[in-house]
């Protein structure tokens, strides 16, 4: 993950400023206004418990810091050293939540989740008889970020938990979804797996959807259904006796659970996976969920600002490339944390 | 008197005065001088109700609807259907639930979140006169014997508030309730009422309900209000009327002019003599609407027909 | 179903059950033939008519209102204001945009709550914000409000095309009428402005909010599996039907302003 996909030259040779083309070291800030840490945070803790808006807009930053941040992904070298279209690292653990069916905790950096997801048997819905049901829930904890605290997360889990069943629950007819919803039937018409997936913010730093989708994708790779075994007399209409084994778990297939990787446009230039600081310079984002067939499994516009159909053909077609190297990794991290389990 | 004075003062402004600014500025003034040549701010004589139209059948999702403007209040009423045990005590009878709906859209004084006070107190106010007035047959609504009836669900929209809410809510629901289309049903083996469509499917299943696809409307209750300033008597107030004015009185009255109802709540003192020309008002009112709402009947019947 | 109060259920969703069959079996053909003819007799690419069916004004209390009545989809938006902004907001240099969206209890086909749908109400939010000059009412508030009397499909598209005419009608500034269109996808076909049967059927569906005369998209979803191709087609003719409504309103605004003089 860490090279540029191929196709981005960096912008501007580095060389001219004299500065060797080592991502570790960056050119020194000359625009930014030394202000301590402390009174940076606190004002800004200060704006948000008044007016909780969509966090990206509300990270406290003088213009010197704004332009920093801006000159930096002209440049192709992000503040903290990455090139634009480079991921922070990302660490993937699994079974950390002992009574969910399957969980898995993930940090991008300073952004740390954790998904988990809970099987319970209910009763398939009258329209779709053939069909288990899936909802998926965003709670940001009050502690991962000063805006969370209060009423402030409300809006904005509501929105990642919009944007999450958009990506993952595919069309009305399943295709393109993560998750078989044929698979989870139990007995047609009778009784279905409900999978309750909750996504749980611990700390905000950033491109919250995109490491919620991971944490999803690892979470369900992680997940054990229990064998069901059903006794003949439920094919009469009484009520059904089913028998849950305790020990053998069926385990999902994931291959088809699409990752969403959002693009940030600031300026003429896309990021992926944005700081929140980055985040403050958005004008408008996409995030795309792709598949690993490089089908593309959800859209969501992010943003008010309108941006021209070509750029978002381009934005398509980047986070297309950029997801394929993404799942990769997530792949090796899925097999590297079970490995270590 | 200080009120006069202040009337007449304003009156030598008024020559000076844009009128659109007098009328916002001075709103009583502004209507008493119209009141003094029995004439109203939108050009109605006082007892003169507004224009009324009633289109039937505006919402195609509903088994009965009606979309009624009184001038520029709009009221949209529709009755939806659904299956229901019948309670012990009445076996073979359906009910109905009345609720009234002041979404946000009808008015600048509505905000999300914040519901208008007088939505529920016309809401109660209606289910009332539509129990009491003997209007529906409870009967005519059960299915099954004791097994399974109709619940009406009329729900009354405010799409526009002008002004006399509650009379434009009531001819709103006697006219869903009037065009009611009852579904053709049919029972399944476990015991649940499904409707039953095309002529496939009516000789398929074995029908419930093929006679029972109307309502007998015996009793059509029509209602007025009248607003009272001093001593004139405002017929079917607009918004602007019923913002200045205090005293309204409601008369609702049914087919045979007997009175349903009458509703003064606080105001100033009102004499017998002022409510039973309110009354008088209310009698010719009651002819007009019921022609006014026979017509849409006839005329959505002989669209129909084509 | 979860929207009957306890005890009561619609016979409609208890007869859905039985007519299953047929409804895949349309699926079929519109995933598969070329050229099926819709349920309305329209064809994959035709909208449904738009001329006569979308006026301003229905709401005489509001600052602007629009009607819009797309086949069995009907929706009225009223916009409040310019207005004080509520107590609670803090001093603001640039004005707010307030939307929100509610249904009928009648809107669908099974009694609903009449509740506010919060996720449209965002989505309405975030296609018109782009649009509207927020700087030209400092301090103050706008407030969209949509109602939907009844649903017939494409129901976000059709509020936000409805909105933004109404906002018009209340004389607010803004860079252009945001105008939407959303089309179903069934296997390699594109069906656009779909009803509301095809829409619980369909593999996946993508929605377009654009503004024509700047040549900008304000709001784009997709949901369902689509390749690169398919997106490009699907955008390309959501924007060509979004051109055609926003003549159709200009025209409109403007038979109606010469009405008014």
């Amino acid at each position: 993950m860490r090279q540029s996909a191929p196709g981005f030259q960096r912008n501007g040779p580095l060389d001219s400023t004299g500065l060797p083309r080592y991502p570790s070291l960056r050119p020194p800030p000359p625009a930014r206004i030394s202000i301590p840490r402390a009174a940076v945070l606190s004002s800004c803790c200060f704006r948000l418990r008044y007016a909780p808006a969509a966090p990206s807009t509300m990270v406290g930053l003088s213009e010197g810091e704004k332009h920093f941040i801006r000159g930096g992904i002209a440049q192709d070298l992000r503040t903290d050293g990455r090139r634009r279209l480079q991921f922070r690292a990302i660490s993937v653990e699994t079974g950390v939540i002992l009574q969910a069916n399957g969980s898995a905790r993930v940090r991008l950096g300073a952004t740390e989740v954790i998904a988990t997801v809970k099987a319970e048997l209910g009763k398939p819905s009258i329209l779709h008889p053939d069909k288990g049901k899936v909802s998926i829930f965003v709670d940001c904890s009050p502690t991962a970020a000063p805006m969370f605290e209060g009423r402030g997360s409300e809006e904005f889990s509501a929105e990642l938990s919009v944007a999450l069943q958009r990506c993952l629950l595919g069309g009305k007819s399943g295709a393109g979804a993560a998750i078989d919803l044929s698979s989870l039937i139990v007995i047609d018409g009778k009784v279905c797996w409900d999978l309750y997936i909750d996504g749980l913010v611990v700390s905000s730093d950033g491109n919250l959807l995109d490491a919620l989708a991971a944490a999803i994708k690892v979470a369900l790779s992680d997940t054990g259904i229990p064998k069901v075994n059903v006794s003949l007399s439920a094919t009469t209409d009484e009520e059904p006796e089913v028998d849950v084994s305790d020990e053998e778990f069926l385990q999902f297939d994931t291959s088809s659970v699409p990752v969403i990787v959002t693009l940030m446009k600031v300026g003429k230039h896309y990021i992926v996976d944005a700081a929140s600081e980055e985040e403050s310079q958005m004008s408008s984002a996409v995030s795309v969920s792709v598949n690993r067939h490089g089908q593309i499994c959800g859209l969501i516009k992010r943003g008010g600002a309108g941006l021209d159909p070509t750029v978002i053909f381009d934005m398509i077609s980047v986070a297309k490339h950029v997801s394929q190297q993404f799942i990769s990794v997530l792949d090796s991290e899925i097999l590297a944390a079970e490995a270590a389990r | 008197m200080a009120a006069e004075a202040q009337a007449t003062a304003v009156g030598g402004l008024a020559g000076e005065m844009e009128v659109e600014a007098y009328r916002r500025l001075f709103p009583l003034a502004f209507l008493e001088r119209h009141l003094r040549e029995s004439v109203r701010p939108d050009a109605r004589r006082p007892a003169e109700a507004r224009p009324t139209t009633v289109a039937l059948a505006a919402v195609s999702s509903a088994h009965g609807s009606a979309l009624v403007r009184l001038g520029d209040t709009a009221m949209l009423a529709s009755i939806k259907l659904e299956v229901m045990s019948p309670s012990g005590e009445a076996p073979d009878e359906g009910s109905i639930a009345v609720e009234f709906h002041m979404p946000p859209i009808c008015s600048p004084l509505v905000r999300p979140g914040r519901p208008a006070e007088v939505a529920p107190v016309i809401s109660k106010t209606l289910e009332d006169i539509l129990m009491s007035s003997g209007m529906l047959n409870l009967k005519e609504l059960c299915l099954i014997s004791g097994k399974a009836s109709w619940l009406a669900f009329l729900d009354v929209y405010c799409l526009n508030a002008d002004g006399s809410l509650f009379d434009a809510a009531l001819i709103s629901a006697v006219a869903a309730f009037t065009y009611l289309e009852i579904p053709l049903v049919s029972v399944g083996d476990d015991g649940r009422v499904f409707t039953v469509g095309g002529n496939e499917g009516k000789a398929k299943y074995e029908l419930v309900n093929r006679e029972k696809r109307k309502l007998t409307i015996t009793n059509v209750p029509f209602s007025l209000t009248c607003a009272l300033h001093k001593d004139n008597v405002l017929v079917d107030p607009t918004a602007e009327e019923e913002s200045i004015i205090e005293t309204y009185v409601t008369i609702v009255l049914d087919s045979s002019d007997q009175i349903v109802s009458i509703q003064k709540p606080g105001g100033a003192v009102t004499s017998m003599a002022t409510i039973k020309e309110c009354i008088s008002l209310a009698k010719d009112r009651r002819r007009k609407l019921r022609e006014i709402l026979m017509d849409s009947v006839e005329a959505m019947e002989v669209e129909q027909t084509d | 179903m979860s929207a009957a109060t306890a005890g009561t259920y619609s016979p409609a969703a208890a007869a859905g059950e039985k007519r299953r069959e047929r409804k895949e079996e349309l699926r079929r053909h519109l995933a598969e033939d070329a050229d099926w003819p819709r349920a309305d007799g329209r064809s994959f690419h035709d909208c449904r008519p738009a001329l006569q069916l979308m006026q301003t004004g229905p709401t005489t209390a509001a600052s602007g209102s629009a009607y819009a009545e797309f086949g069995k989809t009907k929706v009225i938006v009223s916009v409040f204001g310019p207005r004080e902004s509520k107590k609670a907001m803090l001093y603001s240099d640039t004005g707010r945009l307030n939307c929100n969206v509610s249904y009928t209890t009648f809107a669908t086909p099974i009694r609903g709550q009449g509740t506010d749908n919060k996720e449209y109400s965002a989505m309405l939010h975030k296609a018109l914000e782009g649009a509207v000059m927020l700087h030209t009412f400092p301090k103050t508030t706008v407030d969209v409000f949509a109602l939907v009397l009844e649903s017939g499909g494409s129901d976000l598209p059709i509020i936000i095309s409805c909105a933004s005419l109404a906002l018009a009608d209340a004389g607010i500034m803004m860079y252009d009428l945001v105008t939407s269109v959303s089309v179903s996808c069934f296997g390699k076909n594109i069906i656009i402005d779909p009803t509301s049967d095809e829409e619980a059927w369909q593999d996946g569906s993508l929605m377009v909010a654009y503004m024509p005369s700047r040549k900008e998209i304000t709001q784009l979803t997709l949901t369902g599996e689509w390749s690169d191709g398919k997106i490009t087609n699907a955008v390309e003719l959501c924007m060509d039907a979004c051109s055609k409504l926003c003549d159709i309103l200009r025209e409109h605004l403007k038979d109606a302003s010469s009405l008014a003089e």
